[in-house]
């Protein structure tokens, strides 16, 4: 799955960055705590402090109040006219809305006017002989009702001692509930085994008066606690008693969780503020990873995709000192180097296409096959010739290897094609062979001369052979036929002489014969003999006489003329011979075709052929002699076909042969005369045959001999 | 001396008793077949009235006119108003009227305020009523030995109306002597019975300095059980009034010879001219008091003169 760089980028910017973010966090947090504790320990410490300082402000706060109440104007006079509702009244009145408990104030005469109408009541007067009824005091009351700090001020009109006021302030949990959000700090406050205040509730009030039961005897300064499920931190002090003489213990108790959550508060914040910096980064990342990486990039990988697809004269125009702005010009650089390789190497395949085209024209035009075997022994290259002339009996040469182009060889072929191969390869000496291809029964042999030689690179270092072959059948034929040109020539030679050697000593038997016939009785039993004896002396003369045609270079007497003249009397001589052998003589020829022929010699050839078609004919047949001559050829066709029994092809291929005949009787000249004369007239004559069906003699004779 | 603060003051404790009132304007009257909104009424007045008083007099100007009444306290006499419109004026009887506003016009009705003595019984009865003084004198002596920490009589002798009510009564001296051994009903003059009292412990010495506000303070609070204090007449036959106001107390002529002689103050009522009102013309007092009249211009000119010189007198014992 292909993902972007871009998304790889951020996706690493943003775990690299939230990985330190959350470690740093981490470190911070504990840092935080590790201080938080120093600083709350610090705190417990000033808070004990403030704790005293509260407790004297509170004091004199009461004590103040305390005097000014009793310097009040009307407290005086009522006090000192009796008027004790109205004092009562009025000291209910001061302390109202004052957070004040109570304030009461003992007259000398034992009168007791109290705030709380319900506490006015009648108490032993003063002594007042007591000094310390003039001493201004402030004391910690604990009472069945609760704890009380209380301040006592004498009253006093122009020096006359009137009576005792007492301002009290309870120390109840509402109090220290204010004094906690003052101090930031739950407060209590134990006398004896109680905790008589606290600003603490429920479930962590009661355990804190269970810890300060049971610490009651311990001098713990600053203790660890739980309350209600929470750590605290409390500090115990311990600098009041009550006019009892019990101390009063005040815990100033902080909440760890507070400190925690501030932490925890500061940590999450921290949190907070890193994700909004990593958003803020992912943003300002995207958009800077858009504008001035991913952008670029794209830029150049288009730019690339570009190059890559044939446009080198792409360019990156981006001109900056980054790495990117390197790579784009290092992009430019092979765009431009590749380029100038792609126009050389263009100029370089032009050039070896030319050359390429060249060799191949060459190869192509040659005639010889050239084929190219790499040193694993397969065909690498063939050329047309090659194919031409190989191809369809191999099939695709190409890749062929030499053991399959051997194999199909006739083993003469082979042996001579191996010998040359080792000879090249071992002694490096030039061994041509000729190689014949069966291309079957119609198609005939196939002659190739060819040879070997080694291909060798730079380095002398061979990488393979190029076998070539030339097509020499037609030169083999024309060779086999000037043998047998020179063949017949010398046995014409050769029969022209034993022809005219043996004509006399036949015209000797002849006349000897005949004697002996002129001497002999018909009823003579010799007579038979000597009957055949002069029977096939005549034979033989007629041999000799064909014989002596055959050889003897007769001159020829060539002049345009009517092929009717020419082929009419020839039909004449035949027709009483083919209507005996019920043969039907049909001639088809333009009555003015015009033939430049020795007239004789054709008469001979026409003569030869006819009675050659009526011998194949057994039964009744037809002969056909055409003549055909077309308006621009420089040949005029002849042809002679019977409805005979037909020849093989092997019959055919010999049949001009001189003394080549199938008959029991015949001299076997007849066709060679015939083709002799055709060769004299410079045409060519050719034979068709098939079994059952018939022969055609075709010969073209020139339209005009040349001179 | 009541100023405007310790009136507001007084004001704040009839809140209750205005908004009833106000609540007045939504009830159908029947004499008057509307809602009537509540008279805007200014009284103007040398009397240091407190609180109680002005709420007396503007329950019964209410109960007269038939409508609410909220009542503003002018003390200094002028006749002037800063506040807005009042729709009556309630007027001293003898303070100068002539630089009222026109619109103002005088009605024939009027609010008589008499000087009694409010106290309460206690174990105690007066044989008479009004007593004579020295059956005062008797009660005060009985309460005195009920609580003998406790001043039975409590006076607002720092005020010159009440100076000048006890001038009025007992203006002139008795010849009497033995001035040490005799009670205080005994002595001449109001300044040696008065003194006296105080020396009896029957009399608060605090009375000195205490105007009418505390002294009815000191009344209400129970911590003595007379004083003195202007009511409306009404309050002479209505006992229901008199509780509503003081409580289990009861009202009667300062002592004296025994008779009902009534120190008045008339407080004439001024209108609108644009104002309807139906005046509650019923009887006011079926018994028939002595009312010692005052004069306005002898009096302002009393307590001007001469109130200081009885109140030093009284500071000092007369002696």
């Amino acid at each position: 799955m292909n993902v972007s760089l871009r998304f790889k980028v951020i996706s690493l910017l943003f775990i690299l960055i939230s990985s330190l973010a959350l470690v740093m966090n981490e470190k911070s947090t504990a840092l935080i705590y590790e201080k938080t504790q120093e600083t709350f320990q610090q705190r417990l410490e000033q808070l004990s402090e403030s704790v005293k300082s509260y407790w004297e402000s509170e004091k004199n706060t009461l004590l103040s109040n305390a005097m000014l109440y009793a310097e009040s104007e009307k407290i005086i006079n009522y006090s000192t006219y009796s008027l004790f509702n109205l004092l009562q009244q009025e000291l209910e009145r001061l302390i109202s809305k004052t957070g004040f408990h109570d304030m009461q104030l003992v007259l000398k005469n034992g009168r007791l006017i109290s705030s709380d109408a319900g506490q006015s009541r009648e108490v032993s007067p003063l002594d007042l002989k007591d000094t310390r009824l003039h001493l201004a005091q402030v004391e910690l009351q604990y009472t069945s009702d609760g704890l009380y700090l209380c301040a006592e001020v004498p009253v006093q009109k122009m020096g006359e001692f009137i009576g005792r006021l007492s301002l009290r302030r309870k120390l109840d949990d509402t109090r220290l509930k204010k004094m906690a959000r003052n101090l930031q700090a739950d407060v209590s406050l134990g006398i004896r085994e109680q905790i008589v205040a606290s600003s603490l509730q429920d479930r962590a009030r009661k355990d804190m008066i269970r810890e300060h039961f049971r610490k009651s005897e311990s001098n713990e300064a600053v203790m660890r606690l739980v309350l209600n499920s929470e750590v605290f931190s409390v500090g115990r002090l311990s600098f009041e008693k009550t006019v009892n003489g019990d101390p009063m213990a005040v815990y100033v108790a902080v909440s760890q969780k507070k400190m925690l959550s501030l932490v925890e508060q500061a940590r999450s914040q921290n949190l907070a503020v890193t994700g909004w910096a990593l958003l803020i980064t992912l943003l300002f990342t995207v958009v800077f990873s858009e504008r001035v990486l991913i952008t670029r990039i794209r830029t150049i990988r288009d730019g690339a995709n570009l190059i890559a697809e044939g446009d080198l004269d792409q360019r990156f125009n981006i001109v900056s000192g980054d790495e990117l702005g390197d790579l784009a010009r290092s992009f430019n650089r092979m765009a431009t180097n590749l380029k100038s390789n792609r126009d050389r190497l263009q100029h370089y395949i032009e050039r070896i296409e030319k050359l390429a085209n060249y060799i191949q024209n060459i190869l192509g035009s040659l005639k010889t096959c050239v084929i190219t075997w790499n040193m694993e022994g397969y065909i690498d290259t063939v050329n047309a010739a090659a194919v031409m002339e190989l191809g369809e009996y191999y099939g695709d040469l190409e890749g062929l290897s030499l053991r399959r182009f051997l194999k199909k060889l006739k083993p003469d072929s082979r042996q001579e094609m191996t010998r040359a191969l080792r000879e090249i390869t071992y002694s490096e000496s030039d061994r041509q062979f000729d190689i014949e291809i069966d291309l079957g029964e119609h198609a005939g042999i196939k002659v190739l001369q060819g040879g070997f030689s080694v291909l060798r690179d730079q380095n002398g270092k061979p990488y393979g052979f190029v076998l070539t072959l030339s097509n020499i059948t037609q030169r083999k034929i024309i060779e086999q036929q000037l043998y047998h040109a020179d063949k017949l020539s010398s046995i014409g030679q050769l029969s022209a002489s034993v022809a005219h050697e043996i004509k006399n000593p036949l015209a000797s038997i002849k006349t000897l014969g005949q004697l002996l016939q002129e001497e002999t009785e018909e009823d003579d039993d010799r007579r038979e003999y000597i009957d055949v004896i002069v029977s096939e002396v005549n034979r033989l003369n007629g041999v000799v006489e064909q014989l002596l045609k055959y050889a003897k270079p007769e001159g020829s007497t060539f002049k345009e003329q009517d092929f009717a003249d020419v082929i009419k009397p020839v039909l004449a001589l035949v027709n009483h011979e083919a209507e005996r052998n019920r043969v039907k003589l049909e001639a088809e020829f333009d009555p003015e075709l015009k033939v430049y022929v020795d007239a004789e010699k054709i008469k001979q050839v026409f003569l030869n052929l006819i009675f050659n078609g009526m011998q194949a004919i057994n039964h009744g047949g037809v002969i056909t002699i055409r003549a055909i001559k077309e308006p621009e050829s420089p040949w005029t066709a002849f042809e002679v076909k019977d409805s005979g029994q037909g020849m093989p092809e092997e019959v055919c291929k010999k049949v001009f042969e001189p003394f080549f005949t199938t008959k029991q009787r015949g001299t076997g000249l007849g066709l060679a005369i015939v083709k002799k004369i055709i060769d004299l007239h410079g045409g060519k004559i050719e034979v068709k045959s098939e079994a059952g069906k018939g022969t055609v003699f075709s010969f073209y004779l020139p339209s005009k001999q040349k001179g | 001396m009541p100023t405007q603060t310790m009136i507001n003051q007084g004001k704040n404790s009839y809140l209750a008793r205005l908004l009833f009132l106000t609540l007045l304007f939504f009830i159908d009257f029947g004499a008057i077949a509307q809602v009537s909104p509540e008279a805007r009424t200014t009284l103007i007045a040398e009397i240091d009235f407190v609180p109680e008083i002005l709420e007396m007099i503007r329950k019964s100007l209410s109960r007269r006119i038939a409508r609410p009444v909220s009542l503003a306290f002018q003390p200094d006499g002028r006749s002037e108003y800063s506040s807005r419109r009042p729709d009556f004026l309630l007027i001293e009887d003898g303070v100068a009227t002539a630089s009222l506003p026109l619109e103002f016009s005088p009605t024939p009705w009027h609010i008589d305020l008499v000087w009694v003595l409010v106290y309460r019984n206690g174990n105690g009865n007066f044989s008479t009523v009004p007593p004579t003084l020295e059956e005062f004198g008797k009660f005060l002596l009985q309460l005195k030995a009920e609580n003998p920490n406790v001043y039975p009589w409590f006076e607002s002798l720092y005020s010159k109306e009440t100076l000048l009510n006890f001038n009025k009564l007992f203006a002139e001296p008795r010849a009497r002597s033995e001035y040490e051994k005799l009670p205080f009903w005994q002595q001449p003059g109001m300044v040696k019975m008065l003194y006296r009292a105080m020396e009896q412990g029957l009399l608060n010495p605090l009375s000195v300095e205490a105007d009418q506000a505390l002294a009815t303070k000191v009344f209400l609070a129970g911590d003595t059980q007379c004083f003195t204090l202007w009511v409306p007449l009404e309050f002479l036959d209505n006992a229901w009034l008199v509780e509503e106001a003081f409580g289990r107390a009861k009202i009667t002529a300062f002592p004296g010879d025994g008779e009902k002689r009534f120190p008045r103050k008339i407080l004439r009522l001024w209108k609108h001219d644009e104002i309807m009102v139906n005046w509650n013309s019923a009887t006011l007092v079926s018994s028939s008091p002595v009312l010692i009249d005052a004069d306005y211009v002898v009096d302002r000119k009393w307590v001007k003169f001469e109130a200081e010189k009885a109140y030093d007198r009284l500071i000092m014992g007369d002696f």
